[in-house]
This record gives C-alpha cells, sequence and structure tokens, in this order.
C-alpha cells in the first residue's frame, strides 16, 4: 500500500474553491465532525426539553398540591392558574425549539413530526371532552381529580412511548414506561398525595432524563 | 488499496463536509439551501459551486420551488450519492486498517 501523499491537516471551515484533498484520518475526523455538527443542530435538545418539562411538572403539581382545599375536594383556582401557566409556558418552548432545530428540513421527517404534534392536539382535545362529559354525568369532585390526572399521564405515558418508538428514542420511550407508573401511583394514592408523586417523580423523572441526556451528549462528542 | 481509488468526487475537502452533512439528515429529507450553508459556514458561491459538481456526478438532488412568494432551493443526498458516500467511508477505515497494519 502506498502512503497517502496529503497534509494530515485537519479541515476546518476555511473556504476553499480549490480541490483540496485530505489524509484518510483527517477526512474521517471530518465525516464524523460534520455529521455530529448537523445532528446537534438540527435536532431537537432532549436535554433543554425534559428540563423545561421536568421544572413545569414540579412547580405545577407542587402548587396543586399546596393548594388543595380539603373542603371543596379539588385544587383551589390559584394553583390551577399555575398549573396552566406551566403547561401553556413549556408548550410553547416545545414549539419554538422544534421550530427552530428543524427550520429548511422538509420530507419525511418533518411530516411525521407534524403528525405525532397533532397527536398530543387532538388527544387532549378529546381528553376535555371526556372531562366535561362525566363531570355533567355527576362525577364528584374527588374523582374529577384523579380522573383528570390520570387521563393526562395516561396520554403523556401513551404517546412519549409511541414517540420514542418513532424516533428510535430508547429514552423517551423509558420515559413514557415511567409516567405510566407514576400515573397509576398518583391515581391509588389520590389528591393531594397523589399530586406530590406526581411533582417529585414525574418532575424528577424529566430531571433524571435531562441529566441522562447530557451525559450521553458529552460522550458522543468527545 | 491506495487512496487513489477514493471517490475523487468525494475526496475534497469542501465536497467531503457537505455529503457527510447530507448524509447526517435522515432518508426521505432535503434542506435548504440557506440552511445547509448555515450549518456548514460556508459562503453560498462556495456551497453553489460544490453542488453543481455534486449534482453533476448525481449524488445530490437539487430542487427549485417557491413557498408562497419566494423562491427556496433545496438539497438533498441521492441514492447514488449515499451509496458512494459509504463506499468511501469504507475505503476510508480499510485504508487505516492497512496502513495501521
Amino acid at each position: 500500500m502506498t502512503e497517502p501523499r496529503e497534509a494530515d491537516a485537519p479541515l476546518g471551515d476555511a473556504e476553499d474553491d480549490g480541490e483540496v484533498t485530505v489524509s484518510p484520518a483527517a477526512a474521517l475526523a471530518a465525516i464524523k465532525a460534520s455529521q455530529e455538527a448537523v445532528r446537534q443542530q438540527t435536532h431537537p435538545s432532549a436535554t433543554a426539553m425534559f428540563t423545561v418539562w421536568g421544572v413545569a411538572f414540579l412547580i405545577s403539581y407542587s402548587s396543586l398540591y399546596l393548594g388543595y382545599s380539603e373542603s371543596a375536594q379539588m385544587p383551589r383556582g390559584w394553583s390551577m392558574a399555575v398549573l396552566g401557566a406551566c403547561v401553556v409556558g413549556a408548550m410553547v418552548f416545545t414549539a419554538i425549539h422544534i421550530a427552530r432545530r428543524t427550520s429548511g428540513i422538509r420530507g419525511t421527517s418533518s411530516r411525521v413530526g407534524a403528525m405525532y404534534g397533532w397527536s398530543w392536539c387532538i388527544c387532549f382535545v378529546f381528553a376535555m371532552v371526556i372531562f366535561g362529559a362525566v363531570a355533567d354525568a355527576g362525577a364528584p369532585p374527588l374523582a374529577m381529580s384523579i380522573l383528570t390526572n390520570a387521563v393526562a399521564l395516561l396520554i403523556v405515558a401513551a404517546l412519549y412511548m409511541a414517540g420514542g418508538a418513532l424516533f428510535g428514542e430508547w429514552r423517551m420511550f423509558a420515559l413514557g414506561a415511567w409516567f405510566a407508573v407514576v400515573g397509576s401511583i398518583a391515581a391509588i394514592v389520590a389528591p393531594p398525595e397523589g399530586y406530590l408523586v406526581q411533582a417529585i417523580a414525574g418532575g424528577g423523572g424529566f430531571l433524571v432524563a435531562a441529566v441522562a441526556a447530557q451525559l450521553i451528549e458529552r460522550w458522543r462528542s468527545r | 488499496m491506495t487512496d487513489l481509488e477514493l471517490d475523487p468526487v468525494i475526496h475534497v475537502q469542501a465536497r467531503l463536509r457537505v455529503v457527510a452533512t447530507l448524509a447526517g439528515i435522515p432518508g426521505g429529507d432535503r434542506i435548504a439551501f440557506t440552511r445547509l450553508q448555515n450549518v456548514l459556514g460556508m459562503t453560498a458561491g462556495n456551497l453553489s459551486t460544490h453542488l453543481r459538481k455534486l449534482e453533476d456526478a448525481g449524488y445530490v438532488v437539487v430542487e427549485k420551488t417557491f413557498e408562497g412568494r419566494s423562491p427556496v432551493t433545496y438539497v438533498a443526498l441521492a441514492a447514488a450519492g449515499r451509496r458512494a458516500f459509504e463506499t468511501y467511508t469504507a475505503s476510508l477505515e480499510a485504508l487505516l486498517k492497512g496502513a495501521l497494519e
């Protein structure tokens, strides 16, 4: 075998209109760097999303726990407002983050992503309809508190697991399975302690996943 | 195996980065020219020149379209380009392995 004739220089971002070739080692390093760069710039950050949702869960369910009225057997208005603000805030962050990362990319993944996004939307509208119908049928406030929480977490668990399967993300699947466990426990424990379970185990689950995602990211880009 | 066997279309500093970046985008997806330029940190003229050579080799598909009233150019790796890139990577690995032995 002959020795490569080119300089063993790393590939930089310098402009080169000419036909500059490189050594095999530098070429392989450039391939790895390019693919890592495109992955980091066009994929949503699991760390950022898990952190935002973890904090949203922690704050909103803690406030539902603290704002629970034993006499009314449901959370007080202010704690529901905190929940609403946290969910809307996290949703806006998610939408902007994904839109920015995937901007300028069209094709199969944007179609899959749009269908996945609409699944969340449709499922939660469906859940609202169920809650309204069950309340109209005369369900007591405690039963409504258990139902609203359990159904919301059922959707999160199912769509996270489906998302894990769809995007080949085992962390997302594991998080979905964890939410199925947390949601089941929270339903059995019942409010207000059930909210505490969701704040700590649900929010904590997201934060543990965020740390794991960050460690994997560091290990990958080494 | 010698380095002469490496695909000359890909084995050029700038085009290698373009092809590797396009190969890093999931199959079935295409990327806007301006976004690709941004990811690569290349000038429009430089990127156009290299894309034309890759297109001439049948390695990339360049599609000009309109989004609303603005013209947008999308770029994707063609099946032949993906195959060529895989062959190129395998050749590089074989070359390095040979060099170590």
